[in-house]
Order: structure tokens, then C-alpha cells, then sequence
């Protein structure tokens, strides 16, 4: 009843406090005074509300391209630093700055849980609307020490009550010491364009190569004299020697296989190097020894098998 | 005295109505002008929307014209400073929309999700699945960490080993945990999307068994040519975070069927290779209906 003005009731006329602002659409003064003079304006106001939310639509699009505009060319810059005191004032901006501090906190949080650090994030809106998004991302980063450029689409359509998203156009670009190994998985990936499996099985891949290079550099601080890596902390391979076995090693070969289902299989072999004279007394001791070391492996697990392997060549004087 | 009140008001409301225009006191029409009120509010507002973002599309054009000729933020010369008014806003919102970007990129590419409930005393995690190209459900769990590590509730399905996953390395390794649990949903709804497929893509083909894991799918295939003969497929999947079968058997009432060399080639393709693109493959050459 109170929709239409203020009444005082007891008074002899009505008083109507009247809309101040002037509706953008001319009143047929002549049909109002029929009944579906409010039907012409209902259908008056649809159209423009559906003009309206079309034009917002298209407007919030060319907003976010130039803010990723400017992102994209003066990103680096610390915003939150160089902001003067008199703007901090306003309350615009320190409730931008607000929000900016808890994305900031946010983005953080989830690089440190999901094991992928993004250095750099472009996006361009393809496309629009209610039912539609079409968007092309270009992601660069690193997951531990092998870093990556990924390019893809995504497609969003809103389907009835739920929305399908899919992923097109996959290219990725891999680089780092470890990373050759699983280039057969990447061209799988971008064939079937796989993207959430691909970065499962990159984060666990780097993670097994970043356990290998920790054990290899701990053994080598460990045992200076014998424990060579002679192509590196990063590679698969681990030389034990002792001096004073001359003739003597033993290779650790510690593979990470992946397969192209994204299952990270590491694989640790040991093989063992005698001299003729040992060869003669004990030839089995080189044949059994890789058997002896899964046995250890299963048993004792990477870390304490290779060091107990180191030990029996540990001769003290 | 309220039913002479009642008078009043709708004796003023009728004034009032004819004042605007109205000569009917039908409650029909009261609905209508209240909807009309409700959509000339509506427009009002998105005007206001519209013409807001037009002043801050505005304001970003000119930001960038500025940055473009090498204004900056910083410079102690009072030019400068009437410029860092200008360039504040606009810069603060590019940031936070790469921030947006950046958050909604670590959701693309399977991030958790993490989210801080009740101050920091409980966090969400999200599980995104999806198969090949497809994203599929995601699931959440909420952690209370005041404790120790307790689930305090989730949406994952009660045929995925939770309790046990838990037990394993909750506490001691919570990515770990996050990485295994991820597995077993993300088997699942791989294994679930391929059976739909099928359905979709294959209408001839009747999937005779099902169960909610998933890990078994036995599909009746008719022969064209042969009315009688048809091929029932049993799909077992043993490792339930795989989405391919540990072991395929093929069974006809044509005897003879099983042991063809093609019949012996098909059932080592469905071990390898997505059993809907195997069904897809086998109708195209004319194997199946």
C-alpha cells in the first residue's frame, strides 16, 4: 500500500512524492490513459534493461582488456608501494588495496600448495556472453627446476543448470635438465589437449627428480671420497668408488619413467663393476648384486638401501 | 476503526492513482505498477552500471597514454604528484584483475583451491577431475586443523577409500594425501565420463553392468549381418586410479567367436586404448552395430 508515496492518513489530499528522476523513454500521453499504458512501458523498460545488460556485458570486456593491457606492460610495477598517502585516504582505493593485499596473500597460498609457480599469466577474451566464454590463456612458470610455457582455450558453455568446460588448442613447452625425459607424454598431452594431467604428472615428475637430485647431492657431501656424479645432480646416474678397491664400482641408475597415462614410475638399479681377479673367485657376486639391491630397495627404501650399498665398499683402515 | 482506516487508504490510493493516470482501482493493475516500479528500478541501476564503466574505461585509456609517455609513479615534482592521482585507481584495478587472472589460471590447471575458513582454524581444499579435454565435478574438503589434521566434512563419494587414505598420510603428509585422494576421484570420474560416452556415442551398444566405482562395465555388442550373434565385453578395472582396464574377457554365443584372431586383437585394443574409441573404431568398420 506504501509503494506509491508517502499518504498521510487524515489528511484531505493525498500526497505524492513523485519518481525525481525522468525516465529516458517519452509517455504516450494519449494511451495513458488506457490500462495497457503500463503493459507499453513494462515492455519499454524490458528492452532497455536487455539493451543495457548487453552493453554492460561488452563493456566489462573491454575494461578487462586494457586493465590486462596495462598489467601486461607495467605488471612489474609494486602498485601497493608506490600508492601516496593523500589517495590511501579515499575509500576507493584502500578498499581496492584491501582486496588487492588478500589476493596477494590468496596467490601465495595456493603457489606454495600446488607445488607451480606462475611467473607470468596473459588472458584475452575470445568471446562473451550469457552462455559463452571463450578465453586464451599463455601461462609461464616453473614447477622446481623445470620450467614451462603452456598456450591454451578454454571453452565455457552453460548448459541447462550446469556448466561444460573444455580445453583447446594446447601447445606446451617444457625446458630444463630432467625435462627430455618426458617429452613423449607431452606430445600425448597436447593430443588429447589433457591440461589438468599434464600438470599432475609435471608436479609429481619434478618432484620425484627434485628427491633423486637431494639424495645424490647428500650422498656425494656425505661421501666426498667415493660417491661421484659424473653428469651431474640432475642426472640419473651415481658412481660409487672406493679408492682403495681399485677396479671396483658400482652404478646407481635412478630412472623416472612416466607413462603416457601420467604415472610417474621410478625405477632404481644398481650395477656392479669387478676387476677379472674377483670375476674369477665370485662371478655370481655381480650377476646377483642387481637382484640383492631391488630386495634391499623393497625392504629399506631408496635412501638406506644406496647408503648400506655405499658402506660394504667403505673400507676403514 | 480499521475498516474505516482501510477506507481511507484505498479512497487516497485511488486519488493517488488517478492523479498519475489511472482510472482503474483493479488489484491487477496495483501488481503491475509495483512490477513497473520494479523494472524502472532495475534500469535505473543499470544505467548507473553503464555509465560507471564507461568512466573507468575512460580513465584506463588515459592511464596507459600516460604510462605510454613515461609518467610514472614515482618523481618528487609536484607534476608527477597530480599525475599519481590519476594513475592510482586505474592501476590498482589492472592488478587486481591479474591477480583474478593468476588464481583463476592455478583453478585451470588443478590447483586446490585453498581457502582460509574461521581464521585460519579450518581450510577448504577443492579436487577438480577431468578426462582429456572435459572438466569434470569437482569435490571439496574442509580440514580442521586446531588438532592435529581432522576431516571436518567433505562431498567425496563414499565408494573412495577416504577413511584408509587418511589414515595413510594425513597427518604426516598432507600434499601427499591431497595427491592420492585427487587420484582415486579423478579415476573415477574418467572411468564415469567414459561410460557416459558410450552411452551417448554408442545407442546400439547395451551397457548390461555397472557399478558406482566404476571399475567393471560389461557391454552386450551385436554383429551386423548375424541376427543371433552378439559379443558381451567385460571391462575390469583393477587399479582404481587408472582409467584404462587391468583385464578384458570376451564372451559369444557363437563359440567359435572368442578365439578369432580380430575377435583376440580387439580384446588387447580395449587395454590400451579408451573403450569408446574402441566401439567407435569397431562400428566404423562395419565389426559391430
Amino acid at each position: 500500500m506504501h509503494a506509491f508515496g508517502r499518504v498521510h492518513v487524515g489528511a484531505r489530499f493525498a500526497t505524492v512524492n513523485r519518481d525525481r528522476a525522468i525516465p529516458e523513454i517519452q509517455i504516450d500521453t494519449d494511451a495513458s490513459r488506457t490500462g495497457c499504458w503500463v503493459e507499453n512501458m513494462e515492455e519499454e523498460y524490458e528492452t532497455e534493461i536487455l539493451q543495457l545488460c548487453e552493453e554492460i556485458a561488452v563493456l566489462e570486456v573491454e575494461k578487462e582488456t586494457f586493465e590486462r593491457d596495462v598489467s601486461m606492460q607495467y605488471g612489474q610495477y609494486d602498485i601497493l608501494g608506490a600508492i601516496e598517502e593523500d589517495d590511501i585516504r579515499r575509500q576507493d582505493i584502500s578498499k581496492l588495496m584491501e582486496n588487492i593485499e588478500k589476493l596477494e596473500k590468496n596467490l601465495a597460498r595456493q603457489t606454495r600448495l600446488n607445488g607451480i609457480t606462475l611467473t607470468r599469466c596473459c588472458v584475452k577474451t575470445i568471446e562473451k556472453s550469457k552462455i559463452k566464454l571463450v578465453q586464451q590463456h599463455r601461462l609461464t612458470g616453473h614447477c622446481h627446476l623445470c620450467s614451462f610455457e603452456v598456450e591454451f582455450e578454454i571453452i565455457e558453455t552453460q548448459e541447462d543448470d550446469s556448466l561444460m568446460r573444455k580445453v583447446m588448442n594446447l601447445n606446451i613447452v617444457v625446458d630444463g635438465n630432467e625435462c627430455k625425459d618426458i617429452s613423449s607424454i607431452v606430445s600425448r598431452v597436447e593430443e588429447t589437449k589433457s591440461l589438468l594431467l599434464f600438470f599432475k604428472t609435471l608436479k609429481s615428475f619434478c618432484e620425484n627428480c627434485e628427491h633423486r637430485r637431494k639424495t645424490f647431492q647428500h650422498f656425494k657431501e656425505k661421501y666426498p671420497n667415493m660417491v661421484t656424479l659424473p653428469e651431474g645432480c640432475q642426472s640419473e646416474l651415481m658412481l660409487i668408488q672406493s679408492p682403495k678397491l681399485k677396479g671396483c664400482s658400482m652404478c646407481i641408475f635412478w630412472d623416472i619413467d612416466v607413462t603416457l597415462e601420467g604415472e610417474i614410475r621410478p625405477k632404481i638399479d644398481l650395477l656392479l663393476k669387478m676387476p677379472e681377479e674377483v670375476m674369477t673367485i665370485d662371478y655370481n657376486i655381480v650377476a646377483n648384486a642387481p637382484e640383492y639391491f631391488q630386495n634391499l630397495l623393497r625392504i629399506l627404501g631408496a635412501e638406506a638401501s644406496i647408503e648400506s650399498v655405499i658402506k660394504t665398499v667403505c673400507v676403514t683402515d | 476503526m480499521e475498516a474505516r482506516d482501510h477506507n481511507v487508504l484505498s479512497c487516497l490510493q485511488r486519488l493517488e492513482m488517478g492523479a498519475l493516470g489511472f482510472q482503474s482501482r483493479d488489484p491487477e493493475e496495483v501488481l503491475k505498477k509495483d512490477r513497473l516500479h520494479q523494472l524502472k528500478c532495475r534500469a535505473l541501476s543499470l544505467r548507473m552500471q553503464r555509465n560507471q564503466l564507461k568512466a573507468q574505461i575512460q580513465k584506463l585509456k588515459e592511464a596507459k597514454a600516460a604510462l605510454d609517455d613515461g609518467i610514472t609513479m614515482d618523481g618528487n615534482d609536484v607534476e608527477n604528484r597530480v599525475n599519481s592521482s590519476q594513475l592510482a585507481l586505474p592501476l590498482l584495478m589492472s592488478r587486481h584483475t591479474q591477480l583474478k587472472d593468476m588464481l583463476r589460471a592455478h583453478h585451470l590447471i588443478g590447483g586446490y583451491d585453498v581457502v582460509e575458513v574461521d581464521s585460519g582454524k579450518r581450510v577448504s581444499f577443492s579436487l577438480s577431475t577431468a578426462y582429456e579435454d572435459t572438466y569434470l565435478d569437482t569435490y571439496h574438503l574442509e580440514l580442521d586443523l586446531t588438532r592435529g589434521v581432522r576431516i571436518h566434512r567433505h562431498d567425496i563419494p563414499p565408494f573412495i577409500p577416504l577413511k584408509t587414505l587418511a589414515q595413510e598420510n594425513l597427518e604426516t603428509d598432507l600434499p601427499g594425501f591431497l595427491h592420492s585422494l585427487w587420484q582415486h576421484v579423478n579415476g573415477r570420474a574418467s572411468r564415469q565420463y567414459q561410460l557416459k560416452l558410450i552411452k551417448e556415442q554408442m545407442e546400439t551398444v547395451s551397457v548390461m553392468e555397472t557399478n558406482p566405482l566404476c571399475s567393471v562395465l560389461v557391454l552386450m555388442c551385436k554383429i551386423p549381418g548375424e541376427e543371433d550373434t552378439a559379443v558381451l565385453l567385460s571391462l575390469l578395472y583393477g587399479d582404481p586410479l587408472k582409467a584404462l582396464p587391468t583385464r578384458v574377457t570376451l564372451e559369444s554365443n557363437n563359440k567359435l567367436l572368442p578365439d578369432e584372431p580380430q575377435w583376440k586383437e580387439v580384446k588387447s585394443l580395449f587395454l590400451k586404448t579408451p573403450p569408446h574409441k574402441v566401439l567407435l573404431a569397431l562400428r566404423s568398420e562395419g565389426r559391430i552395430m
